[in-house]
């Protein structure tokens, strides 16, 4: 398996050797999303208008929108910004691929990391995560789970929120909800700390009864001021 | 613990009945089936399968629970909570200074308590504080004690169980601005002839305003203070 460090090495390689090539022109391959792709001999890169934004050292590009792409060399691919024309991620990655707003980067050993189309944030890198929640994208923080437990991460600043003991996380618009291991359900503020009041609270403006969901694995939960799930 | 609720709603399923009032015993409970006995060597397999340790012990100790519900409440000590911050149907208790004995309400309203031992109704100050410290004084001006001590009684996974099976998805409304009908139904039965109270029309009010087995049963043992 070819490392890390080995890819870095290639990459500025070649960037260095392409700075040396600068004799020979490079050719229009095809455009999409108002960007143009590019090769010199046998790399891609990319162009916005007249500017190079991406120089042609990669065996493999794919658009995914305006401004991000996926870029590969030797097996391994990275996200590159077109915005900022840097890499946005290492090249871990096996395979990228679009579900609906995200970017699920495929890691070795099934594991994956995951890119916010919408928000343009990269949530989670390393791939540490089994599972997330790819189907509600207006929640204000994403659910992640590693083996039985759940962490959330906030949309827009990416921050990990860890939990303690959360057996299942639920895709709510606002907040940190999450179902302890003594079956009950805990509102949490952003350290992880047990707010019961603040439950409480949100629970009474939604009429005594409060319906929770988590749509990826098709799970309702309705509770009551003390966190009790009513319907299980 | 999912398996647990399993567990107890299979029992609540083969073992009780629904909601009736003994008028000799002047309660109302969710009572058991004859041979109780029998009823577990058939469900012992598919409790078996869902807890391999559930025992003969267990199951008597949940048939022990389901007989007196009003008793099995989690019992959690605050410092303070606010009239609104309680939901209608919840159970607070408190200490006074000046009783002995706990007193212990159902919040019917915004503002409105019902004893449950005694069937009284009170109006406070929307904006009261139940807080240590505190002297609870009625709307009218009577003065029922300085708070000493507050405890919530939140229900349990025996209510949940009951509720799930003779309450059928009363989770499903939000909880009604007034628990009074539920009384007044109640009251006016004891109050007329104990003998005709409609249990199943109870338990359908019940359902539309919302309120599960815990609050339920204390509305009704407060309406046990009315006689004829």
């Amino acid at each position: 398996m070819i490392r890390q460090e080995e890819i870095n090495d290639i990459y500025l390689k070649r960037l260095q050797k392409d700075e040396d090539l600068f004799y020979i022109k490079v050719l229009p391959i095809e455009t999409s999303f108002d960007v143009k792709l590019i090769r010199r001999k046998k790399f891609y890169g990319i162009c916005c208008g007249k500017e190079q934004t991406a120089a042609p050292v990669f065996d493999e590009i794919v658009l995914f929108s305006e401004s991000i792409a996926d870029v590969k060399i030797q097996e391994r691919h990275a996200l590159f910004d077109l915005n900022t024309k840097r890499l946005i991620s290492k090249f871990l990655y096996e395979r990228i691929e679009k579900s609906g707003n995200w970017l699920i980067l495929h890691r070795p050993k099934n594991r994956i990391g995951i890119y916010d189309l919408l928000k343009s944030c990269l949530l989670v890198e390393d791939g540490s995560y089994e599972a997330y929640n790819l189907k509600d994208d207006t929640t204000e923080y994403l659910w992640v789970r590693r083996g039985k437990y759940y962490d959330y991460i906030n949309r827009e600043t990416g921050k990990l929120h860890t939990l303690p003991g959360v057996i299942m996380a639920y895709d709510t618009s606002h907040g940190l909800f999450g179902l302890g291991e003594y079956g009950k359900v805990t509102y949490f503020n952003e350290y992880g700390v047990p707010k019961p009041k603040e439950l409480r609270q949100i629970v009474l403006k939604a009429g005594g009864h409060l319906v929770l969901n988590n749509f990826t694995y098709n799970i309702q939960h309705i509770i009551d001021v003390y966190g009790n799930i009513l319907n299980i | 613990m999912e398996e647990n609720s399993h567990i107890l709603k299979l029992i609540v399923k083969e073992c009780c009945l629904p909601l009736h009032f003994d008028e000799e015993e002047r309660q109302f409970s969710f009572p058991f089936r004859y041979r109780l006995n029998e009823i577990w060597e058939r469900l012992k397999p598919e409790i078996r399968r869902l807890n391999s340790e559930w025992f003969l012990r267990d199951f008597n100790a949940a048939l022990a629970a389901f007989a007196f519900p009003l008793n099995q409440t989690e019992i959690i000590h605050i410092h303070n909570i606010s009239n609104n911050e309680l939901c209608n149907g919840e159970v607070i208790e408190l200490d006074f200074k000046e009783k002995n004995i706990p007193e212990i309400y159902i919040k019917m309203g915004s503002g409105q308590y019902l004893n449950r031992d005694t069937g009284t109704g009170y109006t406070i100050s929307e904006f009261f504080e139940f807080k240590v410290g505190n002297i609870l004084l009625t709307s009218e001006g009577k003065r029922l004690g300085e708070i000493r001590a507050i405890r919530l009684h939140s229900p349990t996974d025996i209510h949940i169980a009951l509720g799930r099976i003779f309450l059928t998805g009363y989770y499903r409304h939000t909880v009604s601005s007034s628990l009074w009908p539920i009384y007044e139904e109640a009251s006016a039965s004891m109050l007329n002839n104990p003998k005709d109270i409609n249990c199943e029309r109870i338990t359908q009010i019940a359902i539309k305003n919302g309120i599960g087995v815990l609050p339920l049963l204390s509305i009704l043992k407060a309406s046990l203070s009315v006689k004829p």
